[in-house]
């Protein structure tokens, strides 16, 4: 298949499909979550390739040697399923939809849809003339096609493939890599769709710094990326392929939510605050790290009674260890021992 | 004279500015005169260590622009008015002093890791700027020109790591092409190897032999060869039971027999740039190996040379 035809199904399966999923089910808690429905939507789409990236390392974790077919087939099911409990998560999917034409007419949307076509150019030249170059994301995509080849993962003292003589040294989640994986089982010869992660999670957060500061002032959003965009490592996230967008998005995404459930704490926040985390942590340590803290803060704060605030913590903790916290203690107790092994610092 | 209100807010975009051409112009040293890896990080020296590594997030004005800086006030003023905030004030600040202390001392080395806190320290910078200036009495059309001062000294400053970086690879030939070259020319992105498994057949390494990859993980994902994973910046290499290392604990002599015998390997592929990290391992190179080609993009393959010193 030629690699655009390949990136445009990829997309529309995984980015816009599951994503569309995430977003409804998020929009049925809308009034709990206390967000725009447009920073609702954002969140929902950055949580799309992530979650295949879940579902996979379960998969092949628990059910190790399945065909890829089989393996397609049921996380597209399981989204399929999953989509059914978006209920009237749809409609108001299907509402802000309908609402974006009109928006056309407002400067601060036209100026945004500017920046998203400067955004979309760049990411077209990207793809078209820089084929997967940079060190760290090789590594990610060689251990995600080892995946793909023994169609499971493993937690061991050691990520040593005998056949190529490679070795692993990444100790984050395995969240990156088993992207390399999910766009394997469509047709293991082009990376084309990994690639597009980079230009996607940042246009991502741009969209969600632009949605959030909106509310700050006209032109407060154009503010905030004129100085993020006039930094070195802005323009490097842009063009280097790395897994940086996609953690910078699922932090900032968690900081909304943490403020959030500060101010108006609910069952639904606190759940999805624990999701962005956990997809944050299977994404890199840091999101691990940064995770815990963000927990210990949430307990020392004092925001509400210190009965509640350990509930809203083990509330939010649930999901943050299943959606990848679970990944370091696994991987201490049985695998490469994390941070307790002697590390080399790149 | 006294300084109307606006002026007064335009101050940090002018001490932004300064402190740009005072990092560029007399902090930041254009040639590497130690270690490669800590002069690439800007960490070389005690000062630049503290600057651009544990405090990072504030003052790497290479990376992180000139912005930042002003956070370094506000977030104290914020501490030291911790009992007046807002609950939510009084998480989000506690929490972002906590991360900034651990990335800095955890992952100051490396400028993506204080990136992660930027978006939404800028998100913080602007609204309490703007709110500031709203309580102060300033017109939205004056903060906006406050905030258009401090985007365009952030401009200033961008052009200035620019001009850095491109005077840092004028004194450095080996150095490979920054990304931002890539955006006069797009086909500078492509910094890979063309048909690196048929230039490796090309140069009589068979099928079947095992390659010493000095930090090209690209040699195993687009190749289906056995390669042994090395790492001269660490002298480390990488087999089933984890780290090892090769040159520091033998002569020359010694590693080209055990890389002969026990990794057995003859050809090590690596590129310019890589190779000077650690100048054991650049006369190991010179002296044990032929060189057998670079390729335009700067990738070597070098072969242990036999018996007879061919």
């Amino acid at each position: 298949m030629n690699d655009w035809l390949h990136l445009v199904l990829v997309t529309l399966l995984t980015n816009i499909g599951v994503g569309a999923v995430w977003a409804s089910l998020l929009l049925q808690r809308r009034n709990e979550l206390g967000l725009g429905r447009t920073v609702i939507v954002i969140i929902g789409l950055g949580l799309a390739p992530w979650s295949v990236s879940w579902c996979l390392n379960i998969l092949l974790l628990l059910l190790p040697g399945l065909p890829h077919g089989a393996v397609l087939g049921v996380v597209l099911g399981f989204f399929l399923l999953l989509g059914v409990l978006g209920r009237h998560g749809w409609k108001e999917l299907l509402e802000w939809i309908k609402e974006r034409p009109a928006m056309l007419r407002s400067t601060d949307f036209m100026s945004f849809l500017f920046i998203t076509a400067i955004m979309a150019v760049g990411a077209l030249m990207l793809l078209t003339f820089k084929p997967l170059a940079d060190h760290d994301i090789l590594e990610y995509g060689t251990q995600g096609r080892i995946f793909l080849r023994d169609m499971a993962v493993h937690y061991e003292r050691h990520h040593y493939d005998p056949i190529s003589g490679f070795y692993y040294v990444g100790l984050h989640g395995f969240s990156f890599p088993l992207l390399f994986t999910w766009e394997g089982l469509f047709g293991p010869t082009t990376d084309i769709w990994v690639r597009s992660m980079t230009p996607w999670y940042v246009w991502l957060l741009v969209a969600l710094i632009w949605s959030t500061m909106r509310s700050v002032g006209p032109w407060a959003p154009l503010w905030t990326l004129a100085l993020m965009g006039s930094t070195l490592a802005f323009i490097y996230m842009d063009l280097i392929y790395h897994v940086d967008p996609l953690r910078v998005f699922f932090f900032t995404a968690s900081m909304l939510l943490f403020v959030q459930l500060i101010q108006t704490p609910s069952i639904a926040t606190a759940l999805v605050l624990g999701v962005l985390l956990g997809a944050h942590a299977h994404l890199h340590s840091l999101g691990m790290i940064l995770g815990c803290l963000m927990c210990g803060v949430l307990l020392v704060v004092n925001w509400a009674s210190i009965a509640s605030r350990i509930r809203w913590v083990l509330v939010a903790g649930v999901p943050f260890m299943l959606a990848g916290g679970a990944h370091y203690i696994v991987d201490m107790l049985y695998g490469t021992g994390w941070l307790l092994k002697d590390i080399t610092w790149f | 004279m006294r300084l109307t209100k606006e002026m007064r807010w335009m101050l940090p975009a002018g001490v932004a500015v300064l402190l740009s051409v005072l990092y560029f112009g007399i902090l930041m040293p254009v040639r590497s005169s130690g270690d490669q890896s800590l002069f690439e990080r800007g960490l070389d020296s005690p000062l630049r260590l503290w600057l651009n590594g544990y405090l990072g997030v504030f003052f790497n004005l290479r990376f992180l622009g000139n912005s930042m800086w002003l956070l370094f006030p506000m977030l104290f003023l914020g501490l030291l008015n911790w009992r007046s905030l807002k609950a939510w004030r009084q998480g989000l600040l506690l929490f972002l002093f906590v991360a900034i202390v651990v990335i800095g001392a955890m992952g100051g080395f490396n400028y993506r890791y204080s990136f992660t806190l930027v978006p939404v320290l800028l998100m913080l910078l602007v609204a309490v700027l703007n709110e500031r200036m709203e309580l102060e009495g300033l017109a939205i059309r004056a903060r906006d020109r406050v905030f258009l001062g401090l985007a365009l000294a952030a401009v200033v400053n961008l052009a200035m790591a620019v001009t850095h970086r491109r005077m840092v690879a004028a004194k450095d030939p080996a150095r490979k092409a920054a990304p931002m070259a890539a955006l006069t020319d797009p086909r500078r992105l492509d910094s890979t190897p063309k048909d690196l498994d048929g230039w490796l057949t090309e140069l009589g390494v068979g099928p079947g032999d095992t390659v010493l990859v000095n930090n090209l993980p690209i040699y195993f994902y687009t190749t289906d060869r056995v390669g042994v994973y090395y790492w001269c910046g660490s002298d480390t290499y990488y087999g089933p039971s984890g780290e090892r290392s090769w040159l520091r604990t033998r002569t020359d002599d010694e590693a080209a027999i055990f890389m002969r015998d026990s990794l057995q390997s003859r050809f090590i592929f690596g590129d310019e740039n890589l190779n000077r990290y650690d100048p054991r391992y650049q006369s190991f190179l010179n002296t044990h190996c032929t060189l057998l080609a670079t390729d335009p993009k700067g990738h070597t393959l070098h072969r242990l040379a036999d018996t007879f010193g061919r």
